[in-house]
């Protein structure tokens, strides 16, 4: 046998020093038109990153759907394989998607080629065309597309929460029915676009191996002229979370229920946020989370739980969500409402908190090394209104958060009490042991 | 743009032992990449042992002397990093990209599994991965729809007893029969320091990460008569096409066209790679404009071409589509073969050659742009190679590939008598 040589004793090796996060400099102008441009100068690779946000809220559900869909199939001049054939002559790609909030078009390819890109950009955004033989096509895969979704116990379970949380709020449905989207036309889509694809409001994300005034300059040449004053829409803010009985959705014949627990939370802005983030660390919000440990690690009830917290621009929640076996669905439901009292009523220990504080300054480090993370984050920030040097203020309010600021964000937070809780599953099966726990009121699915 | 496909500084070292460390500083970002290229595969396993080396990956998680169970992933997870290993015929790799100030305790981690895997190596680990392993086989390959095709693919371009004619993920009867012993055989053999390059880029110095690579995987002892893997160079021409059709529980007709190529590395794969992209990449290929857009026989999205870039043997060129409703999977197959005939009786033009180059261009930046694909790329090409530096070359040696080489190679290899062709046709005909 070989020897087989212990290369170190127990202790773990010291962590090095911790790096300042670097926070790249970043240019910034306002066109006549209402565009506001952000460059980042990140010269890793010859290649560039565009982000484009147009401000959405409101907007019909299928019809926006639609639009984002069929958006690159054609202008007046192209088609859409030209346009694509186009953008791949600057090793580039253009894709579009909307939410509740925004329209974003994104995009990347050689830096050589951002003129170009920017060029096919402006060209889309002031003529697409939405030909009628495309958005006959595109309608058959989105709805492709939704009916899959529709199948997914995890989709079924997101949509029912949504409502719960959101009630009469424009959040409340965000996929559209079927049927919505067969009956939308090319010419309600143009006149969409006509509305709400405008400049004012919008902003553009430029991220990579250029100078930011260049940037700066390069979209204003090519999307100075992008016109149009259509209408915008203000977002009422989120109502409220209102606690009350257990939503249980029925769907007879599933092998796992889906729990999810909406909680309160606040904006990145808000003092009350690092620490929030730091609670939901601890909670459930990465693997050596207590929430992880406990229904996953030592009993297996699920595979993957994980709490996160949704930031939109009309408010802010937290939700947490796991997959577990039917068979043990009230005791993951007992032992996720443990977890989140005891967290709400007694303090973290420091060294839980020293770990998810590492964590939270670590993923911010790596979410920013790239290109598209930074293109990805400066957008995001963008659309709420901050600017990266946000960054450096965050990791400062998460270097400096104490043991009792976690425990009081905790304690006003994560109190189960505050909770909106939906699951979806098999209800013959699991209705007797949540009754057990809590007050019950059961839905079927929709449809 | 750079002349270079890698226009950042390299330096290596060889331990005592034989480990290759190669270090690529980059201080952009406050992140390092910690990667091991070790050079054993699927290629390695004898008959009546497939499925050994991916299984191994597994144990590799599972805890050594010092680290724990599930230890090592909550480390580098609890740190904001983030891991993986991954297995192919080829080789094993191991990755994780961490904050700069975690670099040493990735390194450490890395060293306790290289050299004290096997105290920790118990049965109870072994059966449990072994689960793990056929529940992996029966989510991606058995229980997907196509999920197959590669499993198929393998043993219609080679023959028995070729490197390449089983697949990675193996047999379960291969998988049930395995134990103990063979295991810690396994490891002995194969994952000794002279048998590895250990890669490190970004916010760290070469001397220091040489420094540390001493410290800790210094002690480790070289295996000095690693076994190599059986030749797979030559594969006998066929000169017969391989055909299998499967009915199988999928929702429409689909077709894969693949042949034998030239092994990644050479020449003749960086023509093949081009070639690839005119045929499959994107909208603007002709798999795209001849069967989605222009015969609509096609599902739009699921048309493509791609080289495997496997490096010790002719590597396998794929196309595939996939039929609309109401389409054949006959009609499909022959307007598949009619588009990737046509490489060799069509020439490619000047606007198809250069889209190519600049969506290759870009997908090599891309690749480039983060640290642990920089990693992986100098790890590769130190262990495939001997070199890390020549990884430069294989951007500037696409962007010279004309049309001419184009037209050559796909007379020579895309020849329908060494075709292999697979067919899923869906149970129910309606």
């Amino acid at each position: 046998m070989t020897a087989t040589v212990v290369p170190g004793p127990r202790t773990l090796p010291p962590l090095g020093p911790t790096r300042k996060l670097k926070v790249p400099k970043q240019a910034e102008r306002t066109l006549r038109n209402g565009l506001t441009v952000i460059a980042v100068r990140r010269p890793a690779v010859p290649l560039v990153e565009l982000r484009l946000w147009v401000p959405f809220g409101r907007a019909h559900l299928a019809r926006g759907a639609m639009l984002s869909q069929t958006m690159l199939s054609g202008t007046e001049s192209m088609t859409s394989v030209q346009i694509a054939a186009e953008l791949q002559k600057v090793g580039g790609g253009l894709s579009a998607g909307v939410d509740p909030d925004r329209l974003m078009l994104s995009g990347a390819g050689l830096v050589t080629g951002l003129d170009r890109m920017l060029e096919l950009l402006a060209e889309v955004l002031t003529g697409a065309s939405y030909p009628g033989d495309d958005v006959a096509t595109e309608r058959d895969r989105l709805i492709d597309r939704i009916q899959v979704a529709q199948s997914q116990p995890a989709h079924l379970a997101r949509e029912a929460l949504l409502k719960r949380v959101y009630g009469r709020h424009p959040y409340a449905t965000q996929t559209p029915e079927p049927g919505q989207i067969r009956a939308v036309r090319p010419a309600a889509l143009r006149s969409l676009h006509a509305e709400r694809v405008h400049p004012a409001g919008a902003q553009l994300v430029v991220v990579g191996d250029v100078q930011p005034e260049r940037a700066l300059d390069a979209a204003e040449r090519a999307l100075g002229d992008w016109k149009g004053a259509g209408r915008t829409a203000e977002l009422p803010p989120t109502p409220p979370l209102e606690p009350g009985p257990l939503l249980l959705v029925d769907r007879p014949g599933s092998v796992q229920s889906s729990l999810r627990i909406a909680l309160p939370a606040v904006s990145r802005t808000h003092p009350d946020h690092a620490p929030l983030q730091l609670a939901n660390l601890v909670f459930g919000g990465y693997f050596s989370s207590r929430w992880v440990e406990n229904i996953r690690e030592d009993k297996g009830y699920t595979y993957g739980p994980h709490s996160v917290i949704e930031h939109s621009v009309a408010g802010s929640v937290l939700v947490a969500a796991a997959e577990v076996a039917t068979e043990v669905t009230g005791p993951a439901l007992l032992e996720t409402t443990y977890e989140l009292g005891r967290l709400a009523s007694l303090p973290p220990k420091p060294e839980e908190l020293e770990q998810a504080r590492q964590y939270a300054l670590g993923t911010l480090q790596l979410g920013m090394s790239t290109q598209a993370g930074l293109a990805a984050l400066t957008s995001v920030y963008a659309g709420s209104g901050l600017r990266l040097d946000f960054l450096a203020e965050y990791a400062a309010r998460l270097a400096k958060a104490t043991v009792d600021d976690v425990a009081r964000a905790a304690a006003q937070y994560l109190a189960p009490a505050r909770a909106a809780v939906v699951v979806l599953g098999d209800a013959e099966r699991i209705t007797p042991g949540l009754a057990a726990l809590t007050t019950v009121r059961t839905e079927p699915v929709p449809q | 743009m750079p002349d270079s496909g890698y226009p950042w500084p390299i330096e290596t070292s060889r331990l005592d032992n034989g480990l290759r460390v190669v270090v690529s500083e980059d201080r952009t970002a406050p992140a390092v990449a910690v990667n091991l290229w070790y050079d054993v595969g699927s290629r390695h396993e004898p008959d009546g042992q497939t499925g050994f080396a991916h299984l191994f990956e597994h144990l590799m998680f599972e805890g050594s002397v010092n680290v724990a169970k599930t230890e090592h992933m909550k480390l580098i997870q609890g740190s904001g990093g983030s891991l993986n290993a991954t297995t192919n015929p080829d080789r094993t790799n191991y990755f994780e990209t961490v904050p700069a100030e975690h670099l040493e305790l990735a390194l450490w981690l890395e060293a306790d599994r290289m050299g004290g895997l096997v105290p920790a190596l118990t049965q109870e680990t072994l059966d449990n991965q072994r689960d793990v392993v056929k529940n992996e086989r029966r989510q991606r390959y058995e229980n997907v729809p196509y999920g197959d095709a590669w499993l198929r693919l393998l043993p219609l371009l080679y023959p028995p007893g070729h490197p390449y004619h089983h697949s990675t993920i193996g047999s379960m009867a291969d998988l049930n029969a395995a134990d103990l012993a063979t295991f810690q055989a396994f490891h002995e053999t194969y994952y000794a320091p002279n048998n590895a390059v250990l890669t490190v880029v970004g916010d760290a110095a070469a001397a220091e990460v040489f420094a540390l690579a001493d410290k800790y995987f210094g002690a480790l002892p070289a295996r000095e008569d690693i076994p190599p893997a059986p030749d797979g160079r030559t594969v006998p021409a066929t000169a017969r096409p391989a055909v299998e059709t499967v009915t199988a529980d999928v929702p429409a007709p689909r077709v894969y066209v693949a042949h034998r190529g030239y092994p990644f590395g050479s020449p003749g794969y960086d023509v093949l790679t081009v070639l690839a992209t005119v045929l499959g990449s994107g909208r603007g290929s002709r798999l795209y404009q001849r069967l989605a857009d222009g015969e609509r026989i096609a599902q739009p999205d699921l048309v493509g071409a791609y080289g495997v870039d496997l490096a010790h043997a002719p590597a396998p060129l794929i196309a595939t589509a996939t039929a609309r409703p109401g389409v054949s999977a006959e009609r499909l197959a022959e307007g598949l073969a009619e588009v990737v005939d046509e490489l060799a009786t069509v020439p490619v033009t000047a606007a198809e050659l250069d889209r190519a180059k600049a969506l290759l261009s870009t997908a090599w930046w891309r690749q480039m742009s983060t640290v642990d694909g920089r990693a992986d790329t100098l790890g590769r090409y130190t262990t495939q190679f001997g070199d890390p530096a020549r990884a430069a070359d294989r951007l500037p040696a696409w962007l010279a590939v004309t049309a001419e080489q184009i037209a050559e190679a796909a007379a020579e290899v895309l020849d329908a008598p060494n075709r292999a062709t697979l067919t899923y046709v869906p149970e129910e005909t309606a």
